[in-house]
C-alpha cells in the first residue's frame, strides 16, 4: 500500500483516534489528511461526536439487555 | 541541521496541534524537546528535507534547526530536539496559488500526451483553469483514449481553482505515475520540491 484512499481512511479513523495504527499506515493516513479537506472534515466530525457523547450522562443498562449480552458472552466463551 | 516544517496558521503543528514557540526578533525560538527517542509520526520533532516538502504543504513554512540524532524516513525527518529559526516569508497565498497552478498545467500536459489529436488540441488551447477543467471533464466522459489522464487533468484544474496546493501536487504526481510509472512520479515530486527551493530560496542542503 502506497497511499490511503478516502474510503480506507473512514475504516481507519477509529484506530487512528485510539493511536493504534502502525507507523507506516499512520504516515500514509497523515499524508492523505494533508491534501484531503473532506477527510479532515470527516475526522473533525468524528472527534466532535466522541466529545459530545462523553458529555452525556451514563444510562443504566436495561436488565433484559444485560442478560442477553451476558448470554452472548457466555456462549462466546 | 537545517530542515523545514509546514505548520497551520499560528505556527501550530498540523497533527499534534502543538503551538510552536516562535522566534523573537532575529533570535531563533526556544528549543522544543521530545521525551524519549523519536518514534515515527508519534514522538519527536518531525520536519522535512526539501525533497519531502511536497507531501506536507500547509499554511506556513518554517525553517527549523534540528539537534540530536536525526532519523530519515521516506517523506520526513524526526529528531529529539528542534526550534523554529525563521518563517519562510515567500510562502504566501500568491506563491501557493502559483504553485498549484503550475501543478495543474503539468497535469494538463500529461493528458495532452495521452489523448487523441483532437482532444489534445482542445486541451492545449485552454487559456484558463476553468476552461481546462470544463474541457477535460467533458472529454473524459466522451473520449475513450486517455480517459484517466483527462480526469486527472480536470481534477488538477479543480484543485488549482480551489487553491488546494497539496491536492494539486498529489494529482500531478499521480498523473505522472499514470503516464510513466514510479520513476515519472518520483521525478514529478522532485520537480515540485525544486520549484519550492527555487521560488522560496530554500537551502537544498
Amino acid at each position: 500500500m502506497d497511499e490511503i484512499t478516502c474510503k480506507q481512511l473512514v475504516e481507519l479513523v477509529t484506530p487512528y483516534l485510539e493511536d493504534a495504527l502502525d507507523e507506516p499506515t499512520l504516515d500514509l493516513l497523515e499524508e492523505h489528511l494533508v491534501m484531503c479537506d473532506w477527510c479532515v472534515d470527516y475526522l473533525e466530525q468524528i472527534r466532535a461526536t466522541i466529545g459530545a457523547l462523553r458529555t452525556m450522562p451514563a444510562e443504566p443498562v436495561p436488565a433484559r439487555l444485560r442478560e442477553a449480552l451476558a448470554g452472548v458472552l457466555r456462549e462466546a466463551g | 541541521m537545517t530542515a523545514y516544517k509546514f505548520l497551520r496558521s499560528g505556527a501550530v503543528g498540523p497533527f499534534s496541534g502543538f503551538r510552536w514557540p516562535r522566534p523573537r526578533g532575529s533570535a531563533a525560538g526556544p528549543w522544543v524537546e521530545a521525551v524519549g527517542a523519536p518514534v515515527r509520526c508519534r514522538r519527536g520533532v518531525h520536519a522535512c528535507h526539501v525533497d519531502h516538502l511536497p507531501w506536507w504543504l500547509a499554511d506556513e513554512l518554517w525553517e527549523l534547526e534540528l539537534a540530536g540524532e536525526v532519523v530519515a524516513y521516506p517523506h520526513k525527518l524526526a529528531a529529539p530536539r528542534g526550534r523554529l529559526v525563521r518563517r519562510i516569508d515567500g510562502w504566501t497565498t500568491a506563491a501557493r496559488r502559483e504553485y498549484v497552478h503550475a501543478c495543474a498545467w503539468r497535469s494538463r500536459d500529461r493528458a495532452v500526451e495521452a489523448a487523441d489529436a483532437a482532444a489534445a488540441e482542445r486541451l492545449a488551447g485552454c487559456a484558463t483553469l476553468e476552461a481546462l477543467e470544463e474541457a477535460a471533464r467533458e472529454l473524459a466522459g466522451t473520449v475513450p483514449q486517455g480517459r484517466i489522464a483527462l480526469t486527472m487533468a480536470a481534477d488538477g484544474a479543480q484543485a488549482a481553482i480551489a487553491e488546494l496546493p497539496a491536492m494539486g501536487a498529489y494529482v500531478a504526481a499521480r498523473a505522472a505515475r499514470h503516464a510513466g510509472g514510479e520513476a515519472a512520479m518520483d521525478a514529478e515530486r522532485r520537480w515540485q520540491a525544486a520549484w519550492l527551493v527555487q521560488r522560496l530560496g530554500l537551502s537544498a542542503g
